[in-house]
């Protein structure tokens, strides 16, 4: 099936949103994960 | 004894002269591929572009592009029969009838179009580089073995230091890796070519290679060499697209002074385990890229200093020359000659260009949320090509004012950068069917 402009310019978006939300969540894992290593790193 | 008997020994210039006969196209092609090749020679001497791919391209274009003979039956059969056959029924035939005559023009470097498997293996004893195209080449572990050099010269603490800061800059910067997309498919091209185009965005050369591969493998060729000539544009073009869109005033700006963040490589460590883990999870497709990237990252932390020495000295530097082997040989006339190549330089500088405009309309995000205090510059450097972008971001900002330093911030969103260009990539494999 050939891919309309439209179709593609839906799809680029998609892409777009789906990598800013997993580019915010590994923002997120960085700056969680030190939080978490330096509580560990203190008790330990 | 003929005349045409004391050419043959010259069989570089009687192929020659026989293209301008019968394809005049593809010998002034060859002609201009040589001189292109010197001149990737000079610029990378001087410095313009980069010397350790440019070098051994440039010559390679030289060789490959002067090196053309008839080659003889045998090989030229395993070429004809080896390769997926022509549209054209009759140009197939009109192929094979020179392959049989031992007139087909060819190498004895390589020939990327082969696939059949006892071909290959009848080409792999008489094409020196064959071997290293489909064993290293065209199943990624070159494209692998630079990313995993590149993790293990990259300092991850940058991004670490300011997360959020960095990633948002490199999602601007994919702008380009988008925006390209729709332009590629509203110009004929099937949804794999148009992604793997789009890639070119990123700046990224070993991912461009990897989704060119996956995607769109008859254009591998061309899209992997454009995206390694655009990566010289970046330092040389870049400076001018940030001194046209951001004042002078501006681009002066000192940022506010940074807290001191400590970040131990154990963070590091545990950041590279968990995002490896969590990428290789959602986009298994591009696993070996996260892998290779992460590995590099987690042995340069774990203070490896053997493994590190090794993918740095050797394997990074081993890959990088035969890339460019590889790419100069591949630009051979006929290639070059595709009409699709035109479009596909157009829409790679276009995706560059695109990126590098979404990194600065991300700096000017960064400027105004954050009270006008950070220099919009940083948002180029998003542009994943790692350290080019970051360095091209300081010297200029270095330039508008020499008591700015930019290049921690730069670094941390040049390293997120590579982050992102690799979710996208992997994104765009998982969801679009390759182009056969």
């Amino acid at each position: 099936m050939e891919t309309t402009l439209m179709d593609a310019t839906v799809q680029a978006l998609i892409i777009y949103g789906v990598a800013a939300v997993i580019g915010i969540l590994v923002a997120l894992l960085i700056s969680g994960l030190s939080r978490l290593l330096r509580i560990f790193l203190k008790n330990h | 004894m003929t005349f045409q008997n004391i050419l043959d020994i010259f069989q570089g210039l009687t192929t020659l002269l026989d293209s301008f006969a019968h394809a005049p196209a593809v010998a002034w092609m060859r002609i201009a591929l040589i001189f292109l090749g010197m001149l990737l020679v000079y610029l990378g001497k001087k410095g313009t572009l980069e010397p350790l791919l440019m070098i051994p391209m440039g010559l390679a274009m030289c060789a490959v592009n002067a090196g053309v003979l008839f080659l003889d039956p045998t090989t030229a059969n395993h070429i004809v029969q080896g390769s997926a056959p022509l549209a054209d029924p009759a140009a197939q035939q009109h192929l094979a009838d020179l392959a049989a005559a031992g007139k087909m023009h060819g190498t004895l470097f390589m020939s990327p179009l082969v696939e059949k498997p006892d071909s290959l293996i009848g080409l792999m004893q008489i094409d020196y580089l064959q071997p290293i195209f489909n064993l290293a080449f065209s199943n990624n572990l070159i494209a692998c073995l630079v990313f995993m050099g590149i993790g293990v010269l990259l300092d991850i603490g940058f991004v670490l230091a300011r997360p959020f800061l960095s990633i948002t800059m490199a999602l601007f910067c994919e702008l380009g890796t988008i925006a390209i997309f729709p332009i590629a498919i509203a110009l004929g091209f099937l949804p794999g070519e148009a992604a793997a185009i789009a890639l070119v965005g990123g700046a990224d050369g070993p991912m461009v290679l990897f989704g060119a591969l996956k995607m769109a493998p008859k254009l591998l060729v061309p899209i992997t060499i454009i995206a390694y000539l655009y990566l010289g544009l970046v330092y040389g073009g870049y400076p001018y697209l940030i001194r046209a869109l951001i004042p002078e005033k501006l681009r002066a700006i000192k940022l506010p002074p940074r807290p001191a963040v400590k970040i131990t490589s154990g963070e590091k460590l545990a950041f590279a385990v968990v995002a490896c883990t969590v990428l290789c999870l959602l986009f298994p497709s591009a696993a070996p890229l996260f892998f290779s990237l992460f590995l590099g990252v987690a042995i340069r932390e774990s203070g490896l200093k053997f493994f590190s020495n090794l993918i740095e000295n050797v394997f990074l530097y081993g890959a990088t020359i035969f890339l460019g082997v590889l790419l100069g040989v591949m630009c051979e006339a006929a290639t070059i000659l595709d009409p699709k190549v035109v479009m596909l330089l157009v829409l790679g500088v276009l995706s560059l260009l695109i990126s590098g405009v979404g990194g600065i309309i991300g700096g000017y995000c960064a400027y105004l949320f954050s009270g006008r205090k950070i220099n919009p510059v940083i948002g180029i450097a998003g542009v994943s090509c790692v350290p080019s972008t970051a360095k091209v971001a300081q010297k200029e900002v270095s330039k508008a004012n020499p008591h700015a330093i930019v290049l921690p911030e730069a670094l941390g969103a040049n390293i997120s950068g590579v982050i992102t260009t690799a979710i996208i990539t992997g994104i765009y494999i998982s969801l679009i069917q390759p182009a056969h």
